[in-house]
Protein backbone atom coordinates (compact mmCIF):
# COMPACT_ATOMS: atom_id res chain seq x y z
CA UNK A 1 0.00 0.00 0.00
CA UNK A 2 2.76 2.15 1.08
CA UNK A 3 4.74 1.72 -1.40
CA UNK A 4 1.93 2.34 -4.13
CA UNK A 5 1.60 5.63 -2.81
CA UNK A 6 5.33 6.32 -2.72
CA UNK A 7 6.03 5.74 -6.11
CA UNK A 8 2.49 7.27 -7.72
CA UNK A 9 3.48 10.63 -5.72
CA UNK A 10 6.69 10.91 -7.35
CA UNK A 11 5.31 10.61 -10.78
CA UNK A 12 4.39 14.64 -10.50
CA UNK A 13 7.59 15.85 -9.52
CA UNK A 14 9.55 13.46 -11.99
CA UNK A 15 7.45 15.17 -14.54
CA UNK A 16 7.88 18.79 -13.15
CA UNK A 17 11.81 18.08 -12.82
CA UNK A 18 12.14 16.68 -16.92
CA UNK A 19 9.97 19.74 -18.25
CA UNK A 20 11.95 22.22 -15.97
CA UNK A 21 15.06 20.18 -17.43
CA UNK A 22 14.44 19.89 -21.13
CA UNK A 23 12.84 23.40 -21.28
CA UNK A 24 16.45 24.46 -19.83
CA UNK A 25 18.16 22.59 -22.08
CA UNK A 26 16.28 23.95 -25.10
CA UNK A 27 17.04 27.29 -23.63
CA UNK A 28 13.43 28.42 -23.22
CA UNK A 29 13.18 29.46 -19.34
CA UNK A 30 13.88 33.31 -19.41
CA UNK A 31 17.05 32.70 -16.52
CA UNK A 32 16.04 36.04 -14.98
CA UNK A 33 12.79 34.64 -13.68
CA UNK A 34 13.52 31.07 -13.49
CA UNK A 35 16.79 29.24 -12.70
CA UNK A 36 18.14 25.91 -14.65
CA UNK A 37 18.06 23.10 -12.71
CA UNK A 38 21.44 22.71 -13.30
CA UNK A 39 21.90 26.03 -11.61
CA UNK A 40 19.98 24.86 -8.70
CA UNK A 41 21.44 21.82 -7.97
CA UNK A 42 24.84 23.44 -7.94
CA UNK A 43 24.18 25.98 -5.55
CA UNK A 44 22.32 23.16 -3.58
CA UNK A 45 26.14 21.45 -3.66
CA UNK A 46 27.38 24.74 -2.63
CA UNK A 47 25.23 25.72 0.19
CA UNK A 48 25.84 22.47 1.60
CA UNK A 49 29.92 22.70 1.25
CA UNK A 50 29.90 26.13 2.75
CA UNK A 51 27.87 24.75 5.90
CA UNK A 52 25.53 27.70 5.47
CA UNK A 53 22.31 24.90 4.18
CA UNK A 54 23.02 23.27 7.87
CA UNK A 55 23.48 26.36 9.53
CA UNK A 56 20.16 27.84 8.27
CA UNK A 57 19.04 24.72 8.95
CA UNK A 58 19.48 23.65 11.87
CA UNK A 59 18.46 27.09 13.77
CA UNK A 60 15.14 27.01 12.04
CA UNK A 61 14.63 23.15 13.17
CA UNK A 62 15.91 24.25 16.70
CA UNK A 63 13.42 27.10 16.66
CA UNK A 64 10.64 24.86 15.74
CA UNK A 65 11.61 22.57 18.41
CA UNK A 66 11.40 24.96 21.19
CA UNK A 67 8.43 26.61 20.43
CA UNK A 68 6.49 23.43 19.49
CA UNK A 69 7.63 21.77 22.55
CA UNK A 70 6.08 24.57 24.83
CA UNK A 71 2.95 24.43 22.76
CA UNK A 72 2.86 20.69 23.71
CA UNK A 73 3.63 21.03 27.11
CA UNK A 74 1.05 23.47 27.47
CA UNK A 75 -1.85 22.88 24.89
CA UNK A 76 -1.85 18.73 25.79
CA UNK A 77 -2.70 19.02 29.54
CA UNK A 78 -4.98 21.83 28.72
CA UNK A 79 -6.67 20.21 26.43
CA UNK A 80 -7.07 17.21 28.09
CA UNK A 81 -8.58 19.34 31.56
CA UNK A 82 -11.32 20.87 28.65
CA UNK A 83 -11.97 17.74 27.41
CA UNK A 84 -12.86 15.69 30.71
CA UNK A 85 -14.87 18.56 32.57
CA UNK A 86 -16.67 19.95 28.96
CA UNK A 87 -18.80 22.55 31.78
CA UNK A 88 -15.25 24.56 31.49
CA UNK A 89 -15.53 24.71 27.64
CA UNK A 90 -18.11 27.66 27.46
CA UNK A 91 -16.04 29.81 29.05
CA UNK A 92 -12.61 29.14 27.42
CA UNK A 93 -13.53 27.80 23.57
CA UNK A 94 -14.86 31.31 22.72
CA UNK A 95 -11.44 33.23 23.31
CA UNK A 96 -9.40 30.31 22.01
CA UNK A 97 -11.36 30.31 18.82
CA UNK A 98 -11.25 33.77 18.07
CA UNK A 99 -7.28 33.86 18.97
CA UNK A 100 -7.07 31.15 16.22
CA UNK A 101 -8.40 33.20 13.78
CA UNK A 102 -5.33 35.68 13.90
CA UNK A 103 -2.61 34.14 11.72
CA UNK A 104 0.73 34.14 14.03
CA UNK A 105 2.43 36.59 11.21
CA UNK A 106 0.47 39.38 12.15
CA UNK A 107 1.43 39.11 15.64
CA UNK A 108 5.47 39.20 14.66
CA UNK A 109 5.21 43.25 15.47
CA UNK A 110 4.02 43.06 18.45
CA UNK A 111 5.64 39.76 19.66
CA UNK A 112 9.29 41.87 18.63
CA UNK A 113 8.53 44.77 21.03
CA UNK A 114 7.73 42.81 23.64
CA UNK A 115 10.11 39.78 23.19
CA UNK A 116 12.92 41.62 21.39
CA UNK A 117 14.23 40.99 17.76
CA UNK A 118 16.34 37.79 19.43
CA UNK A 119 14.94 33.78 19.96
CA UNK A 120 12.26 34.73 22.59
CA UNK A 121 9.63 36.25 19.56
CA UNK A 122 10.57 33.42 17.24
CA UNK A 123 9.61 30.89 20.22
CA UNK A 124 6.46 33.25 20.97
CA UNK A 125 5.74 32.95 17.09
CA UNK A 126 5.73 28.86 16.99
CA UNK A 127 3.97 28.58 20.20
CA UNK A 128 1.17 30.82 18.71
CA UNK A 129 1.04 28.52 15.53
CA UNK A 130 1.37 25.00 16.95
CA UNK A 131 -0.73 25.91 19.88
CA UNK A 132 -4.14 25.56 18.90
CA UNK A 133 -4.38 22.61 16.50
CA UNK A 134 -2.73 20.92 20.01
CA UNK A 135 -5.31 22.20 21.74
CA UNK A 136 -7.95 21.95 20.33
CA UNK A 137 -7.64 18.36 18.82
CA UNK A 138 -6.40 17.56 22.35
CA UNK A 139 -9.65 18.51 23.73
CA UNK A 140 -11.73 17.00 20.81
CA UNK A 141 -9.87 13.36 20.90
CA UNK A 142 -11.01 13.69 24.79
CA UNK A 143 -14.49 14.36 23.99
CA UNK A 144 -14.75 11.64 21.73
CA UNK A 145 -14.14 9.03 23.75
CA UNK A 146 -17.51 7.28 24.11
CA UNK A 147 -19.39 7.69 27.59
CA UNK A 148 -19.73 4.18 27.96
CA UNK A 149 -15.97 4.23 28.68
CA UNK A 150 -16.16 6.75 31.32
CA UNK A 151 -18.98 4.60 32.59
CA UNK A 152 -16.48 1.85 33.20
CA UNK A 153 -14.31 4.01 34.93
CA UNK A 154 -16.88 5.30 37.30
CA UNK A 155 -18.47 1.41 37.82
CA UNK A 156 -15.09 0.40 39.05
CA UNK A 157 -14.28 3.89 40.94
CA UNK A 158 -11.31 4.20 39.22
CA UNK A 159 -8.80 6.79 41.04
CA UNK A 160 -8.42 10.32 38.64
CA UNK A 161 -4.48 9.05 37.54
CA UNK A 162 -5.65 5.76 36.72
CA UNK A 163 -8.76 7.58 34.57
CA UNK A 164 -5.90 9.09 32.90
CA UNK A 165 -3.53 6.74 32.22
CA UNK A 166 -6.11 3.82 30.90
CA UNK A 167 -8.50 5.89 29.79
CA UNK A 168 -7.99 9.41 28.68
CA UNK A 169 -4.55 9.05 27.34
CA UNK A 170 -5.13 6.18 25.47
CA UNK A 171 -8.50 7.10 24.11
CA UNK A 172 -7.70 10.42 22.69
CA UNK A 173 -3.49 9.56 21.58
CA UNK A 174 -4.71 9.11 18.28
CA UNK A 175 -6.10 12.30 18.24
CA UNK A 176 -3.20 14.23 19.75
CA UNK A 177 -0.71 13.00 17.39
CA UNK A 178 -3.05 14.22 15.12
CA UNK A 179 -3.16 17.82 16.15
CA UNK A 180 0.38 17.56 17.24
CA UNK A 181 1.12 17.20 13.55
CA UNK A 182 -1.03 19.85 12.46
CA UNK A 183 0.90 21.72 14.81
CA UNK A 184 4.37 20.99 13.81
CA UNK A 185 3.02 21.92 10.08
CA UNK A 186 1.31 25.51 11.24
CA UNK A 187 4.81 26.49 13.25
CA UNK A 188 7.11 25.07 10.57
CA UNK A 189 4.88 27.39 8.00
CA UNK A 190 4.60 30.67 10.24
CA UNK A 191 8.60 30.15 10.99
CA UNK A 192 9.53 30.35 7.51
CA UNK A 193 6.94 33.51 7.25
CA UNK A 194 8.92 35.31 10.91
CA UNK A 195 12.37 34.51 9.45
CA UNK A 196 11.57 36.17 6.22
CA UNK A 197 10.39 39.10 8.07
CA UNK A 198 12.57 39.17 10.83
CA UNK A 199 15.93 37.22 11.53
CA UNK A 200 19.33 36.94 10.08
CA UNK A 201 19.47 33.27 9.87
CA UNK A 202 17.27 30.30 9.44
CA UNK A 203 15.79 29.11 5.88
CA UNK A 204 13.20 31.75 5.53
CA UNK A 205 15.92 34.23 5.70
CA UNK A 206 18.16 32.26 3.63
CA UNK A 207 15.39 32.82 1.03
CA UNK A 208 14.99 36.30 1.61
CA UNK A 209 18.42 37.26 1.31
CA UNK A 210 19.02 35.42 -1.84
CA UNK A 211 16.49 37.61 -3.59
CA UNK A 212 17.70 40.66 -2.59
CA UNK A 213 21.38 38.97 -4.06
CA UNK A 214 19.38 37.77 -6.97
CA UNK A 215 20.40 34.37 -6.31
CA UNK A 216 17.32 32.48 -7.42
CA UNK A 217 19.07 29.21 -7.62
CA UNK A 218 19.70 29.74 -4.05
CA UNK A 219 15.91 31.10 -3.14
CA UNK A 220 14.91 27.94 -5.29
CA UNK A 221 16.99 25.79 -2.97
CA UNK A 222 15.68 27.59 0.01
CA UNK A 223 12.28 26.88 -0.37
CA UNK A 224 12.51 23.12 -1.96
CA UNK A 225 14.75 22.62 1.47
CA UNK A 226 11.26 24.00 3.26
CA UNK A 227 8.88 21.47 1.61
CA UNK A 228 11.00 18.31 2.50
CA UNK A 229 11.97 19.03 5.70
CA UNK A 230 8.24 20.22 5.95
CA UNK A 231 7.30 16.35 4.82
CA UNK A 232 9.70 14.78 6.69
CA UNK A 233 8.76 15.99 10.29
CA UNK A 234 4.90 15.18 8.88
CA UNK A 235 6.27 11.80 8.34
CA UNK A 236 7.59 11.35 11.77
CA UNK A 237 4.21 11.89 13.00
CA UNK A 238 2.21 10.29 11.04
CA UNK A 239 5.10 7.04 11.92
CA UNK A 240 4.53 7.48 15.40
CA UNK A 241 1.00 7.05 15.14
CA UNK A 242 1.26 3.80 13.43
CA UNK A 243 3.38 2.96 16.55
CA UNK A 244 0.32 2.75 18.38
CA UNK A 245 -0.23 -0.66 19.32
CA UNK A 246 -3.89 -0.65 19.13
CA UNK A 247 -3.69 1.08 15.83
CA UNK A 248 -2.74 -1.62 14.46
CA UNK A 249 -4.80 -4.20 14.85
CA UNK A 250 -7.69 -1.71 14.20
CA UNK A 251 -10.10 -1.93 11.63
CA UNK A 252 -9.90 1.89 10.71
CA UNK A 253 -8.73 3.17 7.78
CA UNK A 254 -5.10 4.04 8.62
CA UNK A 255 -3.52 7.33 7.15
CA UNK A 256 -1.35 6.91 4.46
CA UNK A 257 0.79 9.00 2.37
CA UNK A 258 -2.33 10.37 0.16
CA UNK A 259 -4.20 12.06 3.05
CA UNK A 260 -1.11 14.14 3.94
CA UNK A 261 -2.02 16.64 1.67
CA UNK A 262 -5.34 17.07 2.79
CA UNK A 263 -4.80 16.82 6.39
CA UNK A 264 -5.80 19.86 7.37
CA UNK A 265 -9.20 18.99 7.18
CA UNK A 266 -8.69 16.50 10.04
CA UNK A 267 -8.61 19.59 12.17
CA UNK A 268 -12.43 19.17 13.33
CA UNK A 269 -14.30 22.65 14.36
CA UNK A 270 -15.58 22.21 18.40
CA UNK B 1 -36.16 -6.62 55.04
CA UNK B 2 -32.90 -5.52 57.03
CA UNK B 3 -31.23 -8.57 55.89
CA UNK B 4 -32.21 -8.62 52.50
CA UNK B 5 -29.21 -8.29 49.86
CA UNK B 6 -31.39 -5.50 48.05
CA UNK B 7 -34.44 -4.15 49.12
CA UNK B 8 -36.26 -1.83 46.60
CA UNK B 9 -39.31 0.64 47.87
CA UNK B 10 -41.37 2.31 45.35
CA UNK B 11 -38.77 3.08 43.05
CA UNK B 12 -39.90 5.58 39.98
CA UNK B 13 -37.51 6.69 37.56
CA UNK B 14 -38.54 9.20 34.45
CA UNK B 15 -36.17 9.97 32.05
CA UNK B 16 -36.44 13.53 30.88
CA UNK B 17 -35.94 13.65 26.94
CA UNK B 18 -37.89 16.70 26.02
CA UNK B 19 -40.66 15.04 27.10
CA UNK B 20 -40.79 12.74 30.44
CA UNK B 21 -40.48 9.28 29.83
CA UNK B 22 -41.53 6.78 32.59
CA UNK B 23 -39.11 3.82 32.94
CA UNK B 24 -40.30 2.50 36.57
CA UNK B 25 -43.12 2.71 38.25
CA UNK B 26 -43.77 1.98 41.81
CA UNK B 27 -41.13 -1.11 41.88
CA UNK B 28 -41.08 -2.79 45.31
CA UNK B 29 -38.70 -5.68 45.66
CA UNK B 30 -36.89 -7.43 48.16
CA UNK B 31 -33.30 -9.71 46.50
CA UNK B 32 -31.99 -12.09 49.01
CA UNK B 33 -28.49 -13.42 49.23
CA UNK B 34 -27.57 -16.25 46.68
CA UNK B 35 -30.70 -16.03 44.48
CA UNK B 36 -30.31 -15.59 40.78
CA UNK B 37 -33.00 -13.26 39.98
CA UNK B 38 -34.38 -12.70 36.05
CA UNK B 39 -36.12 -10.08 35.45
CA UNK B 40 -38.09 -11.02 32.33
CA UNK B 41 -39.81 -8.41 30.57
CA UNK B 42 -40.17 -6.83 26.37
CA UNK B 43 -37.68 -4.39 25.35
CA UNK B 44 -37.75 -1.27 26.85
CA UNK B 45 -39.55 -1.80 29.74
CA UNK B 46 -37.68 -0.31 32.32
CA UNK B 47 -35.31 -3.72 33.12
CA UNK B 48 -31.86 -2.40 32.20
CA UNK B 49 -32.70 0.76 34.26
CA UNK B 50 -33.84 -1.59 37.62
CA UNK B 51 -30.42 -2.78 36.93
CA UNK B 52 -28.43 0.17 36.78
CA UNK B 53 -30.12 1.54 39.83
CA UNK B 54 -28.83 -1.68 41.79
CA UNK B 55 -25.26 -1.08 40.63
CA UNK B 56 -25.28 2.38 41.73
CA UNK B 57 -24.70 3.97 38.12
CA UNK B 58 -28.03 6.00 37.87
CA UNK B 59 -30.53 6.97 40.58
CA UNK B 60 -34.53 6.56 40.84
CA UNK B 61 -36.54 9.86 40.39
CA UNK B 62 -38.31 8.74 43.93
CA UNK B 63 -38.21 5.91 46.64
CA UNK B 64 -35.49 4.01 47.85
CA UNK B 65 -32.08 1.31 47.26
CA UNK B 66 -30.93 -0.07 49.86
CA UNK B 67 -27.81 -2.78 49.47
CA UNK B 68 -26.84 -4.61 52.81
CA UNK B 69 -29.45 -2.18 54.52
CA UNK B 70 -27.70 0.76 53.09
CA UNK B 71 -29.06 3.37 51.02
CA UNK B 72 -27.13 3.27 47.43
CA UNK B 73 -25.34 5.83 46.40
CA UNK B 74 -23.12 5.12 43.83
CA UNK B 75 -21.14 2.00 42.18
CA UNK B 76 -19.47 -0.37 44.67
CA UNK B 77 -16.90 -2.63 44.14
CA UNK B 78 -18.95 -5.54 45.90
CA UNK B 79 -21.65 -5.02 42.56
CA UNK B 80 -20.01 -6.51 39.46
CA UNK B 81 -21.85 -5.32 36.44
CA UNK B 82 -21.61 -6.75 32.93
CA UNK B 83 -22.95 -4.56 30.52
CA UNK B 84 -24.88 -5.61 27.38
CA UNK B 85 -22.05 -4.96 25.29
CA UNK B 86 -18.59 -6.33 26.60
CA UNK B 87 -16.83 -2.60 26.80
CA UNK B 88 -13.44 -3.23 26.84
CA UNK B 89 -11.27 -0.73 26.33
CA UNK B 90 -10.32 -1.01 22.54
CA UNK B 91 -6.72 0.19 23.78
CA UNK B 92 -6.01 -2.21 26.11
CA UNK B 93 -5.24 -5.94 25.66
CA UNK B 94 -7.64 -8.24 26.85
CA UNK B 95 -4.72 -9.33 29.83
CA UNK B 96 -4.99 -5.35 30.56
CA UNK B 97 -8.73 -5.15 30.30
CA UNK B 98 -9.07 -7.86 32.88
CA UNK B 99 -6.47 -6.28 34.99
CA UNK B 100 -8.13 -2.63 35.07
CA UNK B 101 -10.02 -4.64 38.34
CA UNK B 102 -8.18 -7.20 39.41
CA UNK B 103 -4.32 -7.84 40.60
CA UNK B 104 -1.74 -8.61 38.19
CA UNK B 105 -1.18 -12.02 39.99
CA UNK B 106 -4.96 -13.05 39.18
CA UNK B 107 -5.05 -12.05 35.65
CA UNK B 108 -3.41 -15.28 34.61
CA UNK B 109 -5.85 -17.86 36.76
CA UNK B 110 -8.94 -15.89 35.78
CA UNK B 111 -8.23 -16.01 32.02
CA UNK B 112 -7.56 -19.86 32.35
CA UNK B 113 -10.88 -19.78 34.09
CA UNK B 114 -12.89 -18.27 31.36
CA UNK B 115 -10.79 -19.99 28.20
CA UNK B 116 -8.75 -16.84 27.89
CA UNK B 117 -5.44 -17.53 28.31
CA UNK B 118 -4.26 -18.08 24.59
CA UNK B 119 -5.76 -14.54 24.05
CA UNK B 120 -4.69 -11.99 26.85
CA UNK B 121 -2.47 -10.15 23.98
CA UNK B 122 -5.15 -9.72 21.78
CA UNK B 123 -7.12 -6.29 21.75
CA UNK B 124 -10.72 -6.77 22.32
CA UNK B 125 -11.37 -6.02 18.08
CA UNK B 126 -9.62 -9.29 17.47
CA UNK B 127 -12.26 -11.26 19.74
CA UNK B 128 -15.06 -13.17 18.92
CA UNK B 129 -18.68 -11.89 20.40
CA UNK B 130 -18.32 -14.93 23.00
CA UNK B 131 -14.59 -14.08 23.97
CA UNK B 132 -15.74 -10.84 24.45
CA UNK B 133 -18.57 -11.08 26.90
CA UNK B 134 -16.08 -13.67 28.72
CA UNK B 135 -13.40 -11.18 29.22
CA UNK B 136 -15.84 -8.44 30.19
CA UNK B 137 -17.33 -11.25 32.77
CA UNK B 138 -13.52 -11.76 33.91
CA UNK B 139 -13.33 -7.84 34.46
CA UNK B 140 -16.24 -8.04 36.57
CA UNK B 141 -15.82 -10.40 39.01
CA UNK B 142 -13.46 -8.62 40.77
CA UNK B 143 -12.24 -10.19 44.34
CA UNK B 144 -14.59 -8.38 45.94
CA UNK B 145 -17.47 -9.22 43.80
CA UNK B 146 -20.52 -10.71 45.99
CA UNK B 147 -23.12 -9.47 43.26
CA UNK B 148 -23.34 -10.18 39.64
CA UNK B 149 -25.91 -7.61 37.74
CA UNK B 150 -25.96 -8.77 34.61
CA UNK B 151 -28.03 -7.03 31.60
CA UNK B 152 -28.98 -9.22 28.62
CA UNK B 153 -25.85 -11.12 28.82
CA UNK B 154 -26.89 -13.55 26.31
CA UNK B 155 -27.84 -11.72 23.59
CA UNK B 156 -26.09 -11.60 20.80
CA UNK B 157 -24.41 -14.65 20.50
CA UNK B 158 -25.20 -18.13 18.47
CA UNK B 159 -26.57 -20.74 19.86
CA UNK B 160 -23.01 -22.75 20.35
CA UNK B 161 -21.92 -19.47 22.47
CA UNK B 162 -24.99 -18.86 23.92
CA UNK B 163 -25.11 -22.40 25.77
CA UNK B 164 -20.96 -22.14 27.01
CA UNK B 165 -21.38 -18.80 28.29
CA UNK B 166 -24.82 -19.84 29.76
CA UNK B 167 -23.21 -22.56 31.80
CA UNK B 168 -20.15 -20.40 33.05
CA UNK B 169 -22.98 -18.04 34.16
CA UNK B 170 -24.62 -20.84 35.98
CA UNK B 171 -21.07 -21.83 37.33
CA UNK B 172 -19.83 -18.63 37.95
CA UNK B 173 -23.17 -18.32 40.78
CA UNK B 174 -22.79 -21.80 41.99
CA UNK B 175 -19.18 -22.26 42.39
CA UNK B 176 -18.69 -18.39 43.75
CA UNK B 177 -21.05 -18.30 46.36
CA UNK B 178 -22.67 -15.09 44.39
CA UNK B 179 -25.58 -13.91 43.98
CA UNK B 180 -26.75 -12.98 40.49
CA UNK B 181 -29.43 -10.10 38.85
CA UNK B 182 -30.05 -10.95 35.39
CA UNK B 183 -32.46 -9.06 32.95
CA UNK B 184 -33.19 -10.40 29.48
CA UNK B 185 -36.53 -10.77 27.02
CA UNK B 186 -35.66 -14.16 26.54
CA UNK B 187 -37.89 -16.99 28.55
CA UNK B 188 -35.99 -19.84 27.95
CA UNK B 189 -32.50 -18.12 29.47
CA UNK B 190 -34.85 -17.41 32.24
CA UNK B 191 -35.52 -20.84 33.00
CA UNK B 192 -32.61 -22.06 32.36
CA UNK B 193 -30.56 -20.23 34.77
CA UNK B 194 -33.23 -18.49 37.12
CA UNK B 195 -34.30 -19.74 40.65
CA UNK B 196 -36.76 -16.57 41.14
CA UNK B 197 -38.55 -14.73 38.02
CA UNK B 198 -39.67 -11.52 37.61
CA UNK B 199 -42.24 -10.57 35.22
CA UNK B 200 -42.32 -7.17 34.39
CA UNK B 201 -44.91 -5.00 32.52
CA UNK B 202 -44.17 -3.15 29.26
CA UNK B 203 -43.24 0.60 30.02
CA UNK B 204 -43.65 1.93 32.32
CA UNK B 205 -41.48 -1.27 34.21
CA UNK B 206 -43.52 -2.67 37.21
CA UNK B 207 -43.94 -5.89 39.00
CA UNK B 208 -46.49 -8.18 37.19
CA UNK B 209 -45.36 -10.96 38.90
CA UNK B 210 -42.79 -12.63 41.08
CA UNK B 211 -42.10 -16.32 40.41
CA UNK B 212 -40.40 -19.01 42.35
CA UNK B 213 -38.98 -21.75 40.04
CA UNK B 214 -38.88 -24.83 42.42
CA UNK B 215 -37.39 -26.59 39.44
CA UNK B 216 -33.72 -28.32 40.19
CA UNK B 217 -30.40 -27.63 38.46
CA UNK B 218 -29.41 -27.99 35.80
CA UNK B 219 -32.32 -27.57 33.78
CA UNK B 220 -33.90 -30.26 31.87
CA UNK B 221 -35.66 -28.52 29.21
CA UNK B 222 -37.11 -31.54 28.51
CA UNK B 223 -38.53 -32.36 31.86
CA UNK B 224 -42.22 -32.24 32.49
CA UNK B 225 -42.11 -29.90 35.05
CA UNK B 226 -39.95 -27.56 33.09
CA UNK B 227 -42.58 -27.50 30.25
CA UNK B 228 -45.02 -26.66 32.81
CA UNK B 229 -43.33 -24.17 34.33
CA UNK B 230 -42.06 -22.49 30.79
CA UNK B 231 -46.13 -22.68 29.70
CA UNK B 232 -47.03 -20.51 32.99
CA UNK B 233 -44.39 -17.83 32.36
CA UNK B 234 -44.92 -17.92 29.01
CA UNK B 235 -48.78 -17.35 29.83
CA UNK B 236 -47.91 -14.53 32.14
CA UNK B 237 -45.47 -12.76 30.70
CA UNK B 238 -48.59 -12.50 27.72
CA UNK B 239 -50.99 -11.59 29.97
CA UNK B 240 -48.61 -8.89 31.56
CA UNK B 241 -48.48 -6.82 28.12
Amino acid sequence: MNKQVSWRGLVIPLIVIIFWWGLGKAGLINLQLIPSIEQVCQALLELIKGQTLMRHLAISIQRVLIGFIFAGVIGVPFGIILGWFPGLQPWFNPTLHFLRQIPPVAWIPLFIMWFGIGEASKNAIIFYAAFFPIFLNTQLGVSQIAKEYWEVARLYQFPWSKTLVKLVLPGSARTIITGLRLGMGMSWRALVAAEMLAANSGLGYLIVISRSLVRLDELVVGIVIVGVVGIIMDGLFVWLEKQLPWAKNSKEGELDGAELIFSESNLKDL
Amino acid sequence: MEQSLFFLNQISKTYNQGQTVPALNLVSLGIEEGEFIVILGPSGCGKTTLLRILAGLTNPSTGEVFYRGKPISGPDSERGYLFQDPRLFPWLTVGENIGLTNPPESVQFLAEKFGLANFLNLYPQQLSGGMAKRAALARALTNEAKVLLLDEPLSNLDWFTKRELQQELFRVWREEGLSCVMVTHDVDEALDLANRIIIFTPRPGQIYKDVKLELDYPRDSLAQEYIIWRERIITWSMEAR
